[in-house]
C-alpha cells in the first residue's frame, strides 16, 4: 500500500530535480550563444569602431566586460545577474532589457490566454464529437478541415483574414492593439487570438479524437453500456475523466507553440509583444534583448510543462509511479 | 473508408508529382523570368498577360509561383534530409547507449524543444549570413529533436525484444546490433517522419522568408512572394497574396495526406509531431 502522499512528494522531486537541470542547460546554451558568436563580443558589441579604439581602451573595454576571465567564471557571474534580474541594456536605445520585457510581456501573455482558452473550448466540443461519432460525416468535415488547418501557414491565414474581415467587411481592425475601452480592446484582440488558436486547434482536435476513440473502445465502457447506463452518463462520468489527462498535458504543450505563433501574429497586426520584440530586434542586432527573451521564452516553458505534469500527476497516480519504474512511459 | 483515404492520397501524390514536373519545366512554361520587373505593369490583377496578375515590382507572380516552387521544394526536402539525418542518429545513439548517457542526451533534447523553433531560427540566424544553404541548415538543425526523441523510444523498447537479445548472446557487436537489427525496424516510423519533416520545413522556410529572415530578397520563393504583401492586401491587390499562399497551402496538404496515409498503412500510432513554428 502506498500512501497518496508520498508519492506526490517523490515526483515533485523527481521533477523539480529534471527541471532545475533543464534551466541550467538551457541558460548554458544561451550564454554559449552570446560567447560563441564570430569574433570578438566586444565588437559585437560596439561594432567596428571598437577595432579603432587603442589598445589600452580597447583592454580597459575587455575588462570592464569581464571578457579577460575564464569562461566559468564569466557564465557564474552573468547566471547570478539574470538570477537578481538585471539582464543588460539594449545595444538600440541603451534602455535596461528587463524594462523592454517587462513592457511587451503583457501584451503577449494576453495573446497567449486568450488563444489558449479559445484552443480549449473549441477543440473539446469539436473533438468529443468527432471522437464520439467516428466516420460521421461531421468526423469527416472536421477532420479535413483540421487536415487544412495544420497545413495553411498562420502568416497567410492571417493575411486572408485581414483581407475578408478588415478589408471586405471592415468590421474587425487589421492591426495594432485596442486603448479605446474594452470593446475596442476586445476587437483588437479577436482576430490575432482567433488565428493564433486556428493554427494549432487542427492538432489538438486529433489528439482527442484519437484519445476517445481509443477509449469508447475499452471494456469498462462496453460494460457500462451493457448494463444500460445512460449515454450522458457514460461520456461525461467515465469517458471524459480518461481523455482528460493526455488533453491536459497537450494544452501544456501550447505555451511553446502559442510563444512561437506570436513572432508570426503580433510581426502581422503589429502587436507590441515578445515576439514582435524578438523579430526586431535581431533585425537591429540587439544581441541582449535576443538573447534575454529566449531566456524567458525557454524558462516560462519549461516551469509552464513542470506546473502541468504536476496536476496531471496529481489527477492520475499511473503517472507517479511511471516516473520511478519505466520513463519510457511518462509521458 | 480505406478506399476513401486511399484516393486523397493518390491525389496527393499527383498534386505532387504535377508540381514538381512544373517547377521543373517552369523555363518552358513562362513567358516572363522571374526576378523581370516591369514598371509600367505594376500590381496588375490577372489577365491574359499576365496568368496570376503582376506584384508591386510588376514581377509576374505566374512565372515567380514556378520558379519559387523550385527554392521552397528544395529547401523543403534538404532540410528534413538534414533533420532524418541527426535526429535518426541522434535518437539510436541515446536509446542504445541507455543509462546515463541516455538521460544527459534527452535533457538536451528537452532544453532545446522548450525553446519554440522559430525564435530559436531567430537567436541563431542573427550570427550567420543570409542564404539558401544557411536556412536549410537552419531549419535541419532546428527541428530534429521530435525524431531523435521517437526513435530513442522505439530504440530502447526494440533492444529488449528476443531477437535482438538472441543475436547479441551469439556474439553480435553493438555496431552489428543497431545497424543490421534494430535500425531496419525503425524505418516505417522514419518514412512517416521524412513526410512531415518536408511539409514542416516548407512552412518553415516560407514563414521565415515571410518574417524577412529567411531567402534573400533577390530569389523568389513562396515565402519571399508574401513578404511585404500585407501593403497590398489593404488596397485591395489579393491575386499577390493569394495564389503563393495556396501553392504552401496545397503543397503542404498533400504532402500531410500522404504521410496520414502511411502512418494509417504501417499502423504506427499517432506520432507526437509538433505544428511547425
Amino acid at each position: 500500500m502506498e500512501r497518496k502522499g508520498n508519492g506526490m512528494r517523490r515526483f515533485i522531486v523527481t521533477r523539480l530535480t529534471e527541471t532545475i537541470a533543464t534551466l541550467l542547460l538551457g541558460s548554458l546554451l544561451c550564454f554559449a550563444l552570446i560567447r560563441l558568436l564570430p569574433g570578438d563580443p566586444a565588437v559585437a558589441m560596439y561594432g567596428e569602431q571598437f577595432l579603432r579604439l587603442s589598445e589600452a581602451d580597447q583592454q580597459r573595454i575587455t575588462e570592464n566586460l569581464g571578457l579577460h576571465e575564464p569562461f566559468p567564471l564569466q557564465y557564474a557571474k552573468w547566471l547570478g545577474n539574470t538570477v537578481q534580474g538585471d539582464l543588460g541594456h539594449s545595444y538600440s536605445n541603451g534602455e535596461p532589457v528587463k524594462v523592454i520585457i517587462g513592457r511587451a510581456a503583457g501584451p503577449t501573455i494576453l495573446l497567449m490566454l486568450s488563444a489558449t482558452g479559445m484552443i480549449v473550448v473549441i477543440s473539446l466540443v469539436l473533438g468529443i464529437i468527432t471522437g464520439l461519432r467516428r466516420h460521421s460525416a461531421i468526423d469527416h468535415a472536421v477532420t479535413i478541415g483540421s487536415f487544412f488547418l495544420m497545413s495553411i501557414p498562420t502568416f497567410w491565414l492571417a493575411l486572408m483574414l485581414i483581407l475578408v474581415c478588415s478589408v471586405y467587411l471592415g468590421i474587425l481592425p487589421s492591426s495594432g492593439i485596442g486603448h479605446d475601452g474594452l470593446l475596442d480592446g476586445l476587437k483588437h484582440l479577436l482576430m490575432p487570438s482567433l488565428v493564433l488558436a486556428l493554427s494549432h486547434i487542427g492538432y489538438y482536435i486529433r489528439i482527442l479524437r484519437n484519445h476517445l476513440a481509443l477509449t469508447v473502445n475499452k471494456d469498462f465502457i462496453w460494460a457500462m453500456k451493457v448494463r444500460g447506463l445512460p449515454p450522458k452518463t457514460i461520456v461525461f462520468r467515465h469517458l471524459l475523466p480518461n481523455v482528460s489527462v493526455p488533453f491536459v498535458s497537450y494544452v501544456g504543450m501550447s505555451f511553446t507553440l502559442t510563444l512561437g505563433g506570436s513572432v508570426v501574429i503580433e510581426s502581422i497586426f503589429s502587436w507590441p509583444g515578445l515576439g514582435r520584440l524578438v523579430l526586431d530586434s535581431a533585425i537591429g542586432h540587439d544581441y541582449p534583448v535576443i538573447m534575454a527573451t529566449i531566456l524567458l521564452t525557454m524558462s516560462t516553458v519549461v516551469i509552464g510543462s513542470f506546473l502541468i505534469d504536476l496536476v496531471c500527476a496529481w489527477m492520475d497516480p499511473r503517472i507517479r509511479r511511471s516516473i520511478f519504474t519505466n520513463e519510457v512511459i511518462a509521458k | 473508408m480505406n478506399f476513401k483515404k486511399c484516393s486523397i492520397a493518390m491525389w496527393s501524390a499527383c498534386y505532387l508529382l504535377a508540381l514538381a514536373t512544373l517547377t521543373a519545366a517552369a523555363p518552358f512554361l513562362t513567358s516572363y523570368g522571374p526576378l523581370e520587373l516591369d514598371l509600367s505593369a505594376v500590381l496588375e490583377p490577372p489577365s491574359r498577360n499576365h496568368l496570376l496578375g503582376t506584384d508591386e515590382l510588376g514581377r509576374d507572380i505566374w512565372s515567380r509561383l514556378l520558379y519559387g516552387g523550385r527554392i521552397s521544394l528544395t529547401v523543403g526536402f534538404h532540410a528534413m534530409v538534414i533533420s532524418i539525418g541527426i535526429g535518426v542518429s541522434y535518437g539510436a545513439l541515446s536509446g542504445f547507449a541507455g543509462g546515463l548517457i541516455d538521460r544527459m542526451l534527452m535533457r538536451i533534447v528537452d532544453t532545446l524543444l522548450s525553446i519554440p523553433t522559430i525564435i530559436l531560427i531567430i537567436g541563431l540566424q542573427v550570427f550567420l549570413p543570409r542564404n539558401v544553404l544557411t536556412i536549410i541548415l537552419l531549419i535541419g538543425a532546428t527541428s530534429w529533436m521530435p525524431v531523435a526523441r521517437l526513435i530513442r523510444t522505439e530504440v530502447l523498447s526494440l533492444k529488449g525484444e528476443i531477437f535482438v537479445q538472441a543475436s547479441a548472446v551469439l556474439g553480435a557487436s553493438p555496431r552489428h546490433l543497431l545497424l543490421r537489427h534494430v535500425l531496419p525496424q525503425t524505418l516505417p516510423t522514419i518514412a512517416v517522419m521524412a513526410i512531415s519533416g518536408i511539409s514542416h520545413s516548407i512552412l518553415a522556410e516560407s514563414t521565415l522568408s515571410f518574417l524577412g529572415i529567411g531567402i534573400p530578397p533577390h530569389e523568389a520563393s513562396w515565402g519571399n512572394m508574401l513578404s511585404g504583401v500585407q501593403t497590398y492586401i489593404l488596397s485591395g491587390g489579393w491575386w499577390v497574396a493569394l495564389f503563393p499562399g495556396l501553392g504552401i497551402t496545397l503543397t503542404a496538404l498533400a504532402v500531410t495526406f500522404l504521410g496520414d496515409h502511411f502512418q494509417n498503412r504501417f499502423a504506427l500510432p499517432q506520432l507526437k509531431g509538433g505544428p511547425s513554428t
